[in-house]
């Protein structure tokens, strides 16, 4: 028998009850060991390992849970009448199990609330133990207070016979209780927006007595045991526990919270612009270490919590953001008159476009959720989910042209405005998808050239449309002021200030897109990339492969193959020729200007000013990029012309720094050294 | 590796797996799979694929027949629209690594894949398994995608795949056939 394998059944003479008595008698500093383990296993719950393998191996945690009970006052270490003598110090941690499964429970209830995936997010399997989860959470916070109080009160009375340790120690309990309720009240429910923001800064403080005084705790390891997992129901064989440190815990832990803290910021957005949440969102899933399911939940449970109007809501306000800011279309009082009663009368425009509009942002609703949607799940996710949304933008899109024709109809706007704003949406997803490849390492160093020509592409047609709304937004402008009417006038200024920041950042991906690219190229025909074989593979197929989320789109299409292997073929020809051709320098200077505008600009005009700080910093490294592909261009210019490739191969060391390991994860500069 | 302490491999044997060995295989082959899997695979997924695609499974046994490689796929409509091969296992025994054995099995999958006329190969494999990585990559494998915390042990992959002919990437479901492939895509993955 393999026990690797078979390790679901018991060794000959094993049992498959623990021996350990859960009513003796406890030490304050086991209490305090007890505790600071429980949050080891809490927290590597939290990273999306299963109860079972956590929390669940806890034998006192296990005897609240079952056999079941219903009311609060049943869930004890012991059933039935209470044992004579039983520690009060058990009754201490009693409260401190009860609020962490309590605090269990509505993190469940927090994350299931929105999309997750089981498992790769987290693990909500209870193997039908129920979390206490109908037990109303301020009765568990009645009994952690009265626990923190008891302890006060025995700390008052007996000053002269406690010990100066235990007094130590009595504290490093309160601490434990104290930073449990604050825990449980940030996970509650029913916070009041306006208290939220404070609640996670509460658990913060927190934590650092926590810390200091999980030296004094003695583990004990006999009240934990893997044994457990065999009576829990579940379909797979017993698996080892998950043991963080109680130092990568902590870390783990405060990083938690400051990203629950963080995530609620988005609350300061205090105007519904989707572009505003967009870079906030966006922001906020880039930060290293990555957020935990739980904290990405506390943003989504608030941004994405909308109904379909909700949304349908948001596309409005998004539309007014570019193509229609202070745009008769959009008038509110459009959307508030009633169908002539006769079919003879003639119909009210201002109805008819808001009928249009109606139509349009209904359809396009699902979309746009799946959109937002898949940027609040983990990257890898992110990635995956625009891959599989980007068809549908275009089926809309195409569904869109009809309804700017009947708009046109009715009102002198810019042509297409409806189409132009899902074609924008959709080429910025593309992008995306190109972009989270460079960050999680999909492409190989000999398909970067490739991709960055290909991104390069797909950031100046945007470029190119974004141009065309802001050209449409100064003709309105102009009319607007010579008109008098200062105040759309002034909308549209500002709108123009941002179409203009998209517009730098549209410009300045192509042109660094367009250096990396060119960079790349230089590199192949010096022969410092390594070129793989690939005996089972054609070029062709590689292509269809790695264009396959976007081989359909009608716009944009895919260059033909052809285009590609002219683009990325390996170089031939004098250097002088080959490094004229792919000008590397012409585009760092262009991609560079181009990002210094958007610093120009700021965060405000880019709707990031909630998230100014992570704003500036994405930028500089931006820049940065641009700096050091400079950098590595030069480094391999001046290169005697009569070096043959052998030489040139000895000259250098080329390494293509890792995620992580980049001023951005978004452009994988090489790092190139002259030996 | 040094050649000193690797053992020759002129005197391998590389032989397609039959049903009919099953007896004289199956535990070796469990042996050398479950040997470096944190969670051992039960005997009914080591069934599931060779019993039905047996041909796709192909062993490497040293001069004493014994099993020293394995690889373990198989080959079915996938709910995409593509007729899919997936490699479910390989594995070689340690002191024989870095000899090109696993290259070997992994070719010999490919050509009776290709020969039974698959659209394309997939399969995924940990981000951090260098070997592994290096080897279907240097064969033609491209990652398609990242996919976080795959494993039970909470590691993270990468897919890889292989096209094999033109248009697979433009195939389109076909409705009788969704879910099941991918059901137990996801059991085995
Ligand atoms: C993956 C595995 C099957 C490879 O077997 P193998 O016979 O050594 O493979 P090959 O010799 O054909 O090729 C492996 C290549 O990776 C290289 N390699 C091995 N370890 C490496 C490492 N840590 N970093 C980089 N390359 C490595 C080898 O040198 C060899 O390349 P080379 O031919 O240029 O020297 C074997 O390591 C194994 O059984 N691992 C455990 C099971 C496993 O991981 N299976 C794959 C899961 S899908």
């Amino acid at each position: 028998m393999d026990p690797k394998m078979d390790s679901g059944f018991l060794k000959p003479g094993e049992t498959l009850d623990d021996n350990y008595d859960v009513s003796r008698a406890l030490l304050p500093e086991e209490v305090v060991g007890i505790m600071d383990q429980l949050l080891c296993y809490e927290v590597a719950w939290h990273h999306g390992y299963p109860l079972s393998q956590t929390l669940f191996t806890s034998i006192y945690i296990d005897r609240l849970l079952w056999p079941p009970s219903d009311c609060l006052s049943d869930a004890q270490f012991y059933r039935g009448i209470r044992p004579m003598g039983l520690h009060p110090l058990l009754d201490v941690l009693r409260s401190y199990c009860i609020a962490l499964i309590k605090c269990c429970d509505l993190t469940i209830e927090k994350v299931t609330s929105r999309d997750y995936y089981e498992e790769e997010d987290f693990s909500t399997h209870t193997y039908n133990r129920s979390l206490l989860h109908t037990v109303p959470h301020d009765k568990v916070l009645e009994l952690l207070r009265s626990s923190i109080e008891w302890l006060s009160n025995s700390r008052n009375r007996r000053p002269s016979e406690v010990h100066r340790t235990s007094r130590e120690l009595e504290e490093a309990l309160i601490n434990r209780l104290t930073f449990r309720e604050r825990m449980l009240l940030a996970v509650a429910p029913e916070q009041e927006i306006l208290d939220l923001a404070a609640v996670w800064p509460a658990v913060s403080a927190a934590l650092p007595p926590l810390e200091a005084t999980h030296s004094l705790g003695r583990p004990v390891p006999d009240s934990f045991s893997e044994k457990i997992q065999r009576r829990l129901a579940s379909t797979v064989p017993p698996r080892p526990t998950v043991d963080f440190t109680f130092a990568a815990a902590y870390t783990k832990l405060v990083q938690l919270c400051k990203d629950c803290e963080d995530a609620l910021r988005v609350l300061e957005i205090t105007t519904e612009s989707p572009q505003e949440h967009l870079s906030f969102i966006w922001m906020f899933s880039s930060r290293k270490p990555a957020p935990l399911a739980y904290a990405r939940s506390c943003l989504s449970s608030v941004f994405l919590a909308r109904t379909t109007e909700g949304f349908e809501q948001l596309i409005q306000t998004d539309l007014s953001e570019f193509v229609f800011p202070a745009d008769p279309v959009l008038d509110p009082v459009n959307f508030t008159l009633e169908a002539a009663q006769s079919s003879f009368a003639p119909q009210d425009k201002r109805l008819a476009m808001a009928t249009i509009i109606n139509e349009f942002t209904g359809r396009a609703a699902p979309q746009y959720f799946d959109m937002w949607n898949s940027l609040c799940q983990n990257r890898c996710r992110t990635r995956r989910m625009i891959c599989n949304n980007i068809p549908f933008i275009d089926d809309l899109q195409f569904a869109t042209e009809q309804l700017d024709d009947e708009l046109h109809d009715l009102t002198h706007t810019m042509r297409y405005p409806l189409s132009t704003w899902v074609y924008h949406m959709k080429l910025r997803m593309v992008e995306w998808v190109v972009q989270l490849g460079f960050e999680q390492e999909v492409y190989l160093p000999d398909e970067l050239a490739g991709m960055y020509w290909w991104l390069s592409q797909v950031a100046s047609l945007r470029a190119s449309v974004i141009e065309q709304v802001y050209n449409h937004l100064s003709r309105r402008h102009e009319i607007l002021s010579n008109g008098g009417e200062i105040e759309k006038a002034e909308t549209i200024r500002t709108t123009q200030a941002f179409v203009k920041a998209l517009m730098y950042e549209a410009t300045g991906t192509g042109a660094l897109a367009d250096a990396m690219y060119a960079l790349y190229m230089r590199l192949h025909y010096l022969q410092l990339v390594p070129i793989l074989s690939r005996p089972y593979s054609e070029s062709s197929l590689r292509y269809e492969l790695r264009m396959k989320p976007f081989l359909r789109l009608n716009p944009p299409q895919i260059p033909t193959f052809e285009a590609f292997e002219e683009a990325t073929r390996m170089p031939s020809g004098s250097q002088d020729d080959v490094f004229a051709k792919y000008d590397v320098e012409g585009s760092v200077k262009e991609a560079k200007e181009a990002w210094a505008a958007l610093k120009r600009l700021g965060a405000r005009a880019a709707k990031s000013e909630v998230v100014q700080a992570a704003w500036e910093k994405n930028l500089a490294s931006t820049i940065q990029s641009c700096i050091a592909c400079g950098i590595a261009a030069s480094t391999i210019s001046n290169i005697p012309k009569d070096a043959g490739t052998g030489r040139v191969k000895e000259m250098f060391q080329v390494e293509i720094p890792g995620e992580g390991k980049r001023y951005h994860d978004w452009w994988v500069v090489p790092k190139i050294k002259r030996n | 590796m040094t050649e000193s302490n690797s053992p020759a491999t002129d005197n391998l044997r590389y032989l397609q797996y039959d049903i009919s060995k099953e007896e004289e295989y199956l535990p070796s082959i469990r042996a050398l799979i479950g040997k470096d899997l944190s969670e051992p695979y039960s005997i009914y997924v080591y069934r599931y694929f060779l019993n039905q695609w047996g041909d796709l499974c192909f062993m490497t046994l040293d001069p004493s027949s014994v099993l020293i490689g394995v690889i373990v796929s198989k080959l079915e409509p996938h709910r995409s629209g593509t007729f899919r091969g997936y490699i479910a296992m390989l594995a070689v025994v340690d002191k024989y690594r870095g000899q090109g054995i696993a290259t070997k099995l992994v070719r010999m999958a490919i050509d009776a894949m290709k020969e039974r006329n698959a659209d394309e190969i997939v399969l995924e494999t940990e981000t951090d398994n260098a070997a592994s990585l290096k080897l279907y990559e240097r064969l033609g494998f491209l990652r398609s995608k990242k996919l976080h915390r795959y494993y039970l042990n909470g590691n993270t992959a990468y897919r890889l795949i292989l096209y094999l002919k033109p248009g697979t990437g433009l195939k389109r479901p076909e409705r009788d056939e969704a879910g099941m492939a991918a059901v137990t895509d996801e059991m085995y993955g």
